[in-house]
């Protein structure tokens, strides 16, 4: 393990303008998450927490303050150092799963590895195979609308997780799913990190799920405390 | 990771963008000025190449541009189009150019200040234009131009699959085919009809490809029915909650396309008749007349006879043959008219027009040898070349007209001596003429020249009889009721001339190089006196007017297609903004700024593309259908019995280039809007 963080937050601020009015979202949060690392992070609705991950996931450039992975500060990249970066080093799963409706589960997962520009074959033999890991090996052709809720985050799983990313941030993956069905999701969540060692921050409501993560952050008052 | 090589400063870009718009103007002056010199072209094709190849070079200096500047960079662009429509001004100022006014020579400031201003708005727009490219592969960073997932996401949001494309395949093919047919049908039908007014036993050509081809279009067609009827009951039987909505962009992309096409078909069935007009009126232009004439400015040519083989010796001139031209009057009975009486060496006259070609009845070798022409008791037929393509009621009514009422009125020509008559020199009359004059082959005709002699009781009109040796058909009413034919040595005695001529008669390989070819004759005669007098030049009225109608039609009907990709542009705004979730999922995962506007673009080029091929398609149907059911036209007006079609390669090159363009300049703001959404534009609004 380097000695930076994977990822740091110093300071970050975030606002919005409602019409006239100046919302601030985030107000010097700092916080830092090591190479491998699991995290949940919880709060009450509306109080961004998805800011928050946009924000870190390198989506949403910050009002102030910086965000480092190994210390590079990511928003001083150009637009296309940026895009790889996210690309290799960041997995995005959703409350929705974003599925392109139109490509069949194993396309969906194959896409992050056709954006990096691989080879077809490659793209989807990497993404067969990391579907075989979420549990879907058998599915591979059907497109989102033949697959029940589960099954679709699932396939979002494999997506954000195709080319081995080493941080993967879940705003809610559970959110939509019956308690039995998100329960298996967050089993999967919790092996995963172990078995690739890829580092995650996992937003919930869930308290009980929330428990069960090695380390558990709280948002309030536009800070990232650990509770 | 290692950092990006940094976007230079906009002033360098500046002076990087006037350098480069410099350049591209001394190509192009330095370009005309070489080809002007080496080669033959036409002014007009002067001016497209050298400032097309401007263009070209404003196009890729603003790509290249891009790179440097990493993005559009349009106001660094502005000021140095600024700076370089200045130039223009002062550097035209000091080349004084020819003014496009007639009542002054050079042009003058405020022409002057209009070509700087469209200097720089060209150099702006162009720039800007080949930015975009540099954008769509990348010049922001890494240059990427693959197109392959991105092809395929294009691909979902026009539901382009097999089934799409099979409709798209009939759609586009079909009526085509069938135009294609009725023209068949319809020439077919002509020929039976033909036949029978021939009293030949009708013989009806269908070939075997013909009934296939129509075969294949009816299955096909069938097929398709019974498809969509097949899938319409599978989506009745299936629960209204399982049936697949389409969305409205879906609508939208096939109105774009139809909208496209139906530009295209217009733009190109326009252009061919038009063009059709005009090779139509050129062609017989030049069968009656040369390619240019050699003039002396003297009226002593007698030296003809040994500038002949020089002017033949020249490269590229195909014939050459002397002529003299005057204006005579013709008496026939009690009819007279005005001609204009043109002296040839029928031996030569081949060699420069198509006169031995456009006889009906006689022999245009007569002129020479009037003792061949039959007397007036032998009825000579028509036999002539251009009398096989005469025909129908109007035809028939002439030559009723004219022989008919000499067999009814034989006592007029027998007052004179039949053996003196034989002495008479011959003439060759066109239709319209012997028409109006009512004198068939054999007839003798007056021609009186107000050149006459001075008598003592003042200047008296010389007349000659001629007999009439052939009768000419050229398609042009007013050369067929004007021009009449006599040899060279006929004339001159006529019209007392001595061995003199008017000029010599040219034909040149290259109809289109008339001018500069002309040039090369008078170079390789020595010049002064001589010069020459190209056909463009000889009816220019006609032809510029052609060419203005034709052009005035051509920007009317792009607007047309102007209008389809306004189409294109609101379908691909809806298809944005319908997809502004995915655009953000694709960036979370990494997709560039350049390859979500690539979807764009190619979405809009598929869709323009798709549209050109289905409207030139159906363009050359229609215009092969015109040509073959032969549309009638009033001769009394047009002189052209049917509508005139030329389907010219070029320009439907030409058409499909600036449909495309046309597209692809509308898919640029909804793909550059699409490709600045922030990634979480999309993800925010649930």
């Amino acid at each position: 393990m380097s000695l930076d963080p994977l990822v740091e937050a110093r300071g970050v601020h975030k606002s919005y303008w409602l019409g006239e009015k100046e919302i601030h979202v985030l107000r010097g949060a700092s916080f830092a998450l090591g190479a491998g690392e699991m995290a949940s992070l919880v709060g009450p609705s509306g109080v961004g927490k998805s800011t928050f991950l946009h924000v870190i996931g390198t989506l949403d450039p910050p009002t102030e303050g910086e965000v480092l992975f190994e210390g590079r500060d990511a928003f001083r990249m150009s637009e296309e150092e940026l895009s790889s970066f996210r690309n290799r080093s960041i997995g995005f799963v959703f409350q929705f799963h974003y599925l392109l409706p139109e490509f069949s589960a194993l396309q969906n997962a194959a896409m992050p590895g056709l954006i990096s520009r691989l080879p077809r074959e490659q793209a989807e033999a990497q993404a067969r195979e990391m579907l075989q890991i979420v549990g879907l090996g058998e599915r591979l052709d059907h497109k989102p609308g033949e697959l029940s809720g589960g099954e679709q985050q699932r396939v979002a799983l494999a997506r954000a997780l195709v080319l081995k990313p080493r941080l993967l941030l879940a705003d809610e993956p559970t959110g939509n799913l019956d308690e039995a069905t998100g329960e298996g999701i967050h089993q999967l969540l919790v092996e995963l990190n172990q078995r690739l060692g890829i580092a995650a921050i996992v937003v919930t409501h869930n308290p009980r799920l929330a428990e069960r993560m090695p380390r558990r952050l709280r948002l309030t008052d536009g800070l990232v405390v650990d509770a | 990771m290692k950092q990006g090589s940094r976007a230079a400063r906009p002033a360098v870009v500046c002076i990087a963008a006037l350098a480069l718009f410099l350049l591209g103007a001394g190509l192009q002056y330095s370009l005309s000025l070489w080809l002007g010199g080496s080669t033959t072209l036409s002014r007009d094709a002067l001016g497209a190449i050298s400032f097309g190849a401007e263009g070209i070079w404003f196009l890729l200096a603003g790509f290249a541009l891009s790179f440097l500047g990493k993005g559009y960079r349009p106001l660094p662009h502005l000021v140095a189009s600024l700076l370089f429509g200045v130039v223009t001004f002062f550097v035209l100022r000091a080349l004084k150019p020819p003014s496009f006014s007639y009542d002054r020579f050079f042009a003058s400031t405020g022409e002057l200040v209009v070509w700087a201003l469209g200097a720089a708005a060209a150099s702006w727009l162009l720039a800007m234009w080949g930015a975009s490219c540099g954008m769509l592969i990348g010049a922001n960073g890494r240059p990427d131009a693959r197109l392959r997932y991105e092809w395929g996401i294009a691909r979902t949001h026009l539901r382009l699959n097999r089934r799409s494309a099979r409709v798209l395949l009939v759609a586009g093919v079909v009526p085509p085919l069938l135009l294609w047919w009725g023209g068949e049908m319809a020439k077919a039908w002509d020929q039976v009809r033909r036949a029978n007014a021939g009293d030949v036993p009708p013989a009806l050509h269908v070939s075997v490809r013909q009934i296939a081809l129509v075969a294949a279009a009816v299955v096909i067609a069938l097929a398709l029915v019974l498809r969509f009827l097949k899938a319409r009951a599978d989506l009745a039987r299936l629960h209204p909650g399982q049936r697949r909505k389409r969305p409205a962009t879906v609508v939208m992309t096939g109105i774009s396309i139809a909208g496209v096409s139906v530009g295209v078909w217009a733009l190109t069935v326009v252009l061919s008749v038009m063009s059709g007009f005009e090779s139509d009126l050129k062609r017989k232009i030049l069968g009656t007349n040369s390619h240019a004439l050699l003039l002396k400015y003297s009226t002593d040519f007698s030296e003809w006879r040994t500038v002949m083989p020089k002017v033949a010796a020249v490269e590229g001139v195909a014939g050459v043959s002397p002529f003299i031209l005057n204006e005579v009057i013709l008496s026939h009975g009690q009819t007279v008219t005005g001609a204009e009486l043109k002296g040839i060496d029928p031996a030569s006259a081949g060699s420069v027009s198509d006169l031995p070609r456009q006889v009906i009845a006689g022999d245009l070798q007569w002129i020479l040898e009037p003792q061949l022409i039959p007397s007036t008791d032998r009825l000579v037929q028509p036999s002539g070349e251009a009398s096989k393509q005469l025909g129908g009621p109007e035809y028939e009514q002439y030559l009723e007209d004219t022989l008919r009422r000499r067999q009814s009125h034989p006592e007029e020509e027998q007052k004179v001596d039949p053996e003196a008559l034989r002495h008479l020199s011959g003439i060759c009359i066109g239709k319209e003429m012997s028409h109006q004059l009512r004198a068939w082959v054999g007839d003798v005709v007056n021609v009186l020249t107000p050149l006459g002699e001075m008598t003592p009781t003042g200047p008296v009109p010389r007349s000659r009889p001629f007999r009439v040796a052939c009768i000419l058909y050229s398609g042009m009413y007013e050369y067929d009721s004007k021009f009449v034919y006599i040899g060279i040595p006929e004339a001159q005695r006529f019209f007392k001339m001595g061995d003199n001529i008017v000029g010599l008669e040219l034909k040149f390989t290259d109809v289109d190089a008339a001018r500069a070819l002309g040039r090369r004759v008078v170079a390789a005669l020595g010049g002064f006196p001589y010069r020459t007098k190209d056909w463009a030049e000889l009816n220019r009225n006609l032809f510029s007017a052609l060419k203005l109608e034709k052009l005035a039609m051509a920007i009317i009907l792009t607007f047309i297609v102007l209008v389809a990709c306004f189409n294109i542009l609101s379908t691909l705004i809806m298809l944005v903004l319908e997809k502004t979730k995915e655009i953000s999922i694709l960036k979370s995962m990494g997709a560039r700024d350049a390859s979500v506007m690539k979807i764009f673009v190619v979405e809009g080029l598929t869709i323009g593309a798709i549209g050109t091929a289905m409207g030139l398609l159906l363009g050359y149907a229609s215009c092969s259908f015109i040509e073959k059911f032969g549309l009638q036209l009033d001769p009394d007006v047009y002189y052209i019995s049917n509508l005139p079609v030329n389907v010219d390669g070029g320009q439907f090159l030409t058409v499909a280039a600036i449909s495309l363009a046309l597209s692809y300049l509308a898919t640029l703001y909804p793909a550059t809007k699409a490709s600045r959404l922030s990634p979480v534009d999309g993800l925010r609004e649930e």
